[in-house]
């Protein structure tokens, strides 16, 4: 196998409004990519099974055995945008009562 | 009238703040290599093409040489926001056939339930799919199973 290498880069996008996951993957044999940047579209899917667990962790799984394989991770990232939470919201509805009440 | 100014101010950073997206996780693993290998390597063409949702987290210790590296962060629901993952991996062959039972292969459980990712974990992770169908990545995620889903 010698240097032959393998370059994989992917990214998984989550909607949460819509629970629609979307996978972007491409390997081009020859050189990493922008995880980030511009990868192909390699379909989606909507699920939700697990979207309200409340999750801990993250891992690079591998399994290289004795013929074969060096396998290695790299710019890995993971970044989430919190929806407005309901009592943010509450805040709010709050916070305008107490301006239009001060305004009469 | 300061009431109302500051009313306003907090109004406003309420509504902003959660808006921003929170990086949980960064890691470059300072590998100064990522941006200058490549060029003089010989690649195999990687004809990646499917996405599949199914039941099956298609990773489990088996005693066979599974490897873990776990990531851990602060305990979130994927329900509560829009969220990215991306990563890069590099074999050391001409194919990201992972051909899991012979000469390896690899995943990254993007977010688990569970720190006992072979055992008890759900969640949702991005796999090497089985030569059975391709050398595919797949995102999938968990059902407690361990089943082995690729060969």
């Amino acid at each position: 196998m010698g240097n032959q290498r393998t370059y994989v880069s992917a990214r998984a996008e989550y909607t949460a409004a819509t629970n629609t996951w979307e996978l972007f993957a491409d390997g081009s044999g020859a050189s990493f990519s922008d995880p980030l940047g511009t990868l192909t579209s390699r379909g989606t899917a909507v699920d939700s099974t697990y979207t309200g667990n409340a999750m801990i962790t993250s891992a690079m799984v591998w399994r290289a055995n004795a013929t074969a394989s060096v396998i290695e991770f790299d710019n890995v990232s993971f970044s989430q945008i919190p929806e407005p939470s309901s009592i943010a919201l509450m805040g709010l509805a709050g916070l305008a009562i107490i301006f239009l009440r001060r305004r009469r | 009238m300061k009431i109302q100014a500051f009313a306003l101010l907090i109004t406003t950073a309420v509504l902003i703040l959660p808006l921003s997206a929170a990086t949980i996780v960064s890691d470059s693993f300072d590998r100064a290599d990522s941006a200058t290998l490549g060029t003089a390597d010989v690649g195999g063409a990687w004809n990646a093409s499917g996405l599949e949702i199914s039941s099956g987290l298609a990773i489990e210790n088996d005693g066979g040489g599974f490897s873990s590296a776990s990531i851990g962060y602060t305990a979130r629901t994927l329900s509560s926001g829009d969220a990215t993952w991306g990563f890069n991996a590099r074999l050391n062959r001409t194919s990201s056939n992972p051909d899991w039972g012979i000469r390896g292969g690899y995943g990254w459980i993007l977010a688990a339930d569970n720190a006992d990712i072979y055992n008890a974990a759900n969640g949702y992770a991005i796999v090497s799919n089985s030569a059975a169908v391709g050398n595919t990545m797949e995102l999938i995620y968990s059902a407690q199973t361990k089943a082995r889903g690729l060969p």
